[in-house]
């Protein structure tokens, strides 16, 4: 049973502090025949900022290994951190950095920083079984399991990493590579690494070319023992692998050094990739150093290819390994594991209307990984939009959609996201392909949402349409998502634009829109945070319609908080109160059928003459 | 945090720590006796110094410190060490500051003194280089509090005076004396919820005559402490400590609370003069053997035990043989105090075993007054092998002090 000490009786923070550093020389030093660590001991780098730290003799097996003891000033409130201080050579057992600091499992909860000394008896017991495991080798498999941690920090790693848009996959293959100043970026094509590149840096014509590589699809992750350090290492990885040698000989005949070879591999947790660089062999002769391209004996050109590839990757050959950083989209959105990634990757969405909705909304998108995005808004952005809006100061005065679509371009450059300056009428008549997956329309504009329906009817538009909007002062919002022609957009407004069952009702009193001083346009004074709700339900509508979640028209509503609802002079709708007495207070979402109107004048009976009414002053994105 | 009382190994001596379960962690030290052997590194003997400073905390510029230092008597046995591991004078003079955390002197925030150090230096009363010390710092202290007419003295200046000095040399020091039969309850200057203590002795000399008869060892501060557990004080448990007082105080003290027995009770007493044979009889074995009689009342007065009380001999190990202190003979009549009580004897210098005498742990708490009992500690440098993990890993299981699983909350 857990015992709860009370405000007056628990000893304050600094007290635990205090005392827990009492409580631990004692234990350490009568339970474990501990030294207390001058303060000298501890002063090299390398351990953080400590309190204080000592020495214990561990013999886990057949020798003694000193073992250091070091808290930092928020112990109990934080782990100690142990050290090896003669223990074998780096990368020889896993979970030892360097330093020699043991790296135990952080699955460690402190429950009862109190009890000093069972906290240490546990700490010390996890150090001891792991400098155990390690002693007899039987947790090697760890340097495979977490392969980056350790080829990560070998000595001489390249500082120039390689970032990698490669397909976790086998089998060896052919690869592209290009070589920056700083960095390198590793591509299944050349067109894939020149896109990524003008994505992130602009368009430059030094990133339209890109060299031959090998990547090697390994059995098993490499030990550190393995990793290769030499030409004939590569050229032995390349045997044990299928079609290894024969890529490898490939990257031979390329004859431009140094040669890179990516070498990646499964694990239980998903792929580890790693890189290296080969360089010509080099021989010391009589006269000097030299790098010749050709074994001896032969020819530039005439050696046969066997022979070239084991000469270039021989003992002679130097490789300098490299870190790589996965940048594709698999990666960046989910880390290999979200199961949706290869689905949203294949999508493309319109995505209509990019004010204070539509745009985080594409933001948010972009993000899940919709792999390919359009942005289109006839506006530009000002200085009053950027405190709702995505991107910031540095974008003002340029159109809403080339500025975000830059912005979320550079910031995802694996993705492809394009920016219209028009109407989405202009956009889809303008002869541009347009085949999109969906198509949603974050405008609030009754009259161009109107058309965008009529046109979906009409079989015009062939993808399905998602509408998003908001309340007055986005104490309510709305998405819709209609598959088919029927139900449509109209069968849930009146004529004029007006919802049939908003959420909210607004005496005359309370404004529901403002005008900017001395300027006849008028907006809606909410912020960022109350078009959260908004968003999200416009969000996650998209991603299910995207991923075939829904069968029928559906209808996302957010309801706000009833306080944020008050503050502004509104209410609960009638409608909405009666469907939701229980849930007065709001702040939910929830997920309807979006209801069909047989007497639709759209889509449910012939149409009829339109009307031209005030459109769009109730609703507002 | 628990009140705990715990006696040092120090051989033939006295250092006990009183650590009050306070928020504060107030702790009082009565005695030290700190032998060069304890300060060797290479001797065998228990770094008694290491161990209480294991136990203290730091003040705000990082000084070890203790809230009481009491002096129950300026014998060589209760004071050795002080000069060497206690910073004696003015605060603002205090030097260590630079030095490693374990060279740093220990910071004496209040002391407590019986009024011998008012007594001039004679033949009869001579004192140790450490004694001396002390005398001095004490009279600094009491001088210090005259200059601030008794207000406003901080850390490290103020002083306790238990008891009167013959002379009057203690009839202006009202605030900060505590006469014989008081009861006070200011650690340090400031009232302590779990602590109070009465002021037993030093009892005034009856004459001349008996002022002679009586050494340093009669003028030693007899304290009954009542120490609680926390704040609430649920448990309540009385220590009594004598210092070297010896037969005849013992025999005063039964005179005068006869009839009112309760103030000498205890839940654990630290035998007097280490188990001497001279704080229970007049009579000397030496001379009488055998035949040496116990003096009844000064055994009655260290009767008073409590149901389970404890009875704690600060001193080497006890041996049927001629050294006394301790004395086997006195350890017998003790052991029959306890007998009754249905408590326990305990040597200091014997557990947990001869060679390798550890610091006796007591705790107040839950009821009671309970033996902490430590596994026997690892000499330095030992070497670590899997019993000894698993043995110190076996409680923190059953605590529950860490879980472990991954984690239910992100961000």
């Amino acid at each position: 049973m857990e015992t709860h000490a009370t405000p007056e009786s628990r000893p304050s923070c600094a007290a635990l502090r205090e005392q827990a550093l009492l409580d631990a020389d004692l234990f350490l030093v009568n339970s474990y025949g501990a030294i207390r660590l001058p303060e000298a001991a501890f002063a090299a780098g390398g351990k953080g900022l400590v309190r204080a730290g000592w020495s214990m003799l561990i013999q886990p097996s057949h020798r003694p290994w000193t073992l250091d003891l070091y808290i930092d000033p928020s112990f109990p409130f934080s782990r100690p951190s142990f050290f090896l201080r003669d223990g074998p050579k780096f990368l020889t057992w896993p979970h030892v950095e360097e330093s020699g600091k043991l790296c135990l499992l952080d699955d460690v909860k402190i429950s009862r920083p109190e009890l000093v000394a069972d906290f240490l008896a546990s700490e010390m017991a996890d150090a001891f079984r792991l400098v155990q495991e390690s002693e007899s080798g039987t947790n090697q498999a760890h340097f495979q399991a977490e392969f980056h941690s350790y080829w990560n920090r070998q000595p001489k790693l390249s500082d120039q990493p390689v970032y990698s848009l490669l397909e976790a996959r086998g089998p060896s293959r052919l690869v592209r590579f290009w070589r920056g100043q700083h960095w390198c970026v590793a591509g299944e094509t050349e067109d894939e690494i020149a896109r990524w590149l003008k994505h992130r840096h602009g368009d430059k014509s030094e990133y339209e070319r890109s060299d031959v590589a090998c990547l090697l699809w390994l059995p098993a992750p490499l030990l550190p023992a393995e990793y290769p350090r030499s030409g004939s290492a590569l050229y032995g990885l390349a045997r044990r692998t299928p079609e290894g040698l024969q890529v490898l000989r490939a990257l031979a005949r390329e004859d431009k050094a140094p040669f890179p070879v990516l070498l990646v591999a499964d694990t239980d947790n998903g792929p580890c990739f790693a890189a290296v660089d080969s360089f010509h062999p080099k021989r010391i002769g009589l006269r000097g150093t030299s790098t010749p391209k050709t074994p001896p004996g032969f020819r530039p050109g005439k050696a046969p290819l066997d022979l070239q590839t084991q000469y270039i990757f021989s003992g002679y050959a130097r490789v300098e390994p490299r870190q790589v950083d996965r940048v594709d989209a698999a990666w960046i959105h989910g880390r290999g594991h979200d199961p949706r990634q290869r689905d949203l990757a294949a999508k493309h969405v319109i995505v209509a209307g990019c004010g204070s909705v539509g745009a985080p909304l594409a933001q948010q998108l972009a993000m899940a990984g919709v792999g390919r995005l359009t942005l289109v808004d006839p506006q530009n952005l000002v200085w009053a939009n950027i405190g709702r809006y995505p991107v910031g100061s540095k974008f003002v005065g340029r159109a809403k959609t080339k500025a975000l679509a830059e912005f979320l371009q550079e910031n995802l450059p694996h993705l492809r996201i394009d920016g219209f300056v028009g109407t989405i009428a202009g956009y889809l008549g303008s002869g541009v392909d347009h085949a999109a997956d969906l198509i949603v329309s974050a405008t609030a504009d009754w009259s161009a949402e109107r058309v965008l329906n009529l046109d979906h009817i009409d079989g015009l538009i062939t993808c399905p349409l998602l509408f998003t909007w908001t309340e007055p002062h986005a104490c309510a919002g709305h998405a819709v998502y209609l598959p088919a022609a029927q139900p449509c957009l109209q069968c849930g407004f009146a004529l004029g634009g007006d919802m049939r069952d908003p959420v909210t009702k607004w005496p005359e009193t309370a404004p529901t829109h403002l005008s900017e001083p001395a300027c006849g346009a008028y907006f809606q004074p909410y912020g960022p945070v109350e078009l959260m709700g908004t968003v999200s339900a416009a969000a996650s509508l998209t991603l299910d319609a995207l991923l075939k979640k829904l069968d029928a028209a559906t209808h996302r509503v957010w309801a706000g908080p009833r306080s944020l609802l008050e503050e502004h002079g509104g209410a609960w709708s009638d409608v909405w109160l009666a469907q939701h007495a229980d849930r007065n207070e709001g702040a939910f979402q929830e997920t309807i059928n979006w209801q069909g109107d047989l007497y639709c004048n759209a889509c449910g009976q012939p149409r009829q003459a339109l009307v031209s009414t005030s459109a769009g002053q109730d609703r507002s994105s | 945090m628990a009140t705990k009382i715990i006696f040092h190994p120090v051989g033939n001596g006295d250092m006990t720590l009183i650590s009050l379960g306070d928020s504060a962690g107030t702790n009082i030290l009565v005695d030290c006796n700190i032998r060069a052997a304890a300060d060797d590194p290479e001797d065998s003997a228990r770094d008694v110094a290491a161990d209480v400073r294991r136990r203290l905390k730091t003040d705000k510029k990082g000084r070890p410190y203790v809230d009481v230092f009491l002096s129950t008597h300026p014998d060589e046995d209760h004071l050795r060490g002080l000069k060497k591991h206690f910073y004696l004078g003015a605060p603002a003079d205090y030097g260590d500051d630079e030095k490693p955390a374990g060279e740093k002197r220990i910071v004496i925030k209040e002391v407590w003194s019986s009024p011998i150090v008012f007594r001039r230096a004679s033949k009869d009363h001579k004192l140790c280089d450490d004694a001396f010390a002390f005398n001095i710092e004490a009279k600094r202290r009491v001088r210090f509090a005259r200059d601030q007419k008794f207000t406003g003295i901080g850390d490290g200046d103020r002083i306790l005076v238990l008891g009167e000095d013959e002379d009057g040399k203690t009839d202006d020091l009202t605030s900060i004396l505590v006469k014989v039969d008081e009861t006070f309850d200011k650690v340090n200057g400031a009232q302590n919820s779990l602590f109070k203590a009465r002021l037993l002795a030093p009892l005034p000399a009856a004459d001349e005559d008996e002022a002679d008869a009586m050494g340093k060892n009669h003028s030693s501060v007899i304290l009954n402490m009542e120490l609680a557990d926390g704040a609430a004080r649920e448990t309540v448990r009385n220590f009594l400590t004598g210092g070297d007082a010896e037969v005849l105080i013992w025999e005063k003290l039964w005179e005068k609370y006869e009839n009112e027995p309760d103030v000498l009770a205890y839940d654990i007493l630290l035998s007097p003069h280490h188990c001497s044979w001279h704080s229970l009889s007049y009579d000397s074995r030496s001379d009488k053997g055998d035949d040496a009689k116990v003096c009844e009342a000064a055994k009655s007065a260290l009767s008073q035990i409590r149901a389970g009380g404890q009875i704690i001999a600060s001193s080497c190990a006890i041996k049927d043989d001629d050294c006394d202190p301790p004395s086997h003979a006195a350890k017998h009549e003790y052991e029959l105090i306890v007998t009754k009580g249905k408590g326990t004897f305990l040597c200091v210098g014997e557990l947990p075993t001869e060679a390798d005498p550890a610091p006796l742990e007591f705790v107040i708490g839950d009821g009671s007054l309970s033996r902490v009992v430590q596994k026997a500690a690892l000499p330095r440098r030992s070497v670590i092998t899997s019993g000894i993990i698993d043995a110190a890993n076996s409680n923190a299981a059953r605590n529950e002090a860490v879980r472990k699983g991954g984690n239910t909350r992100y961000a």
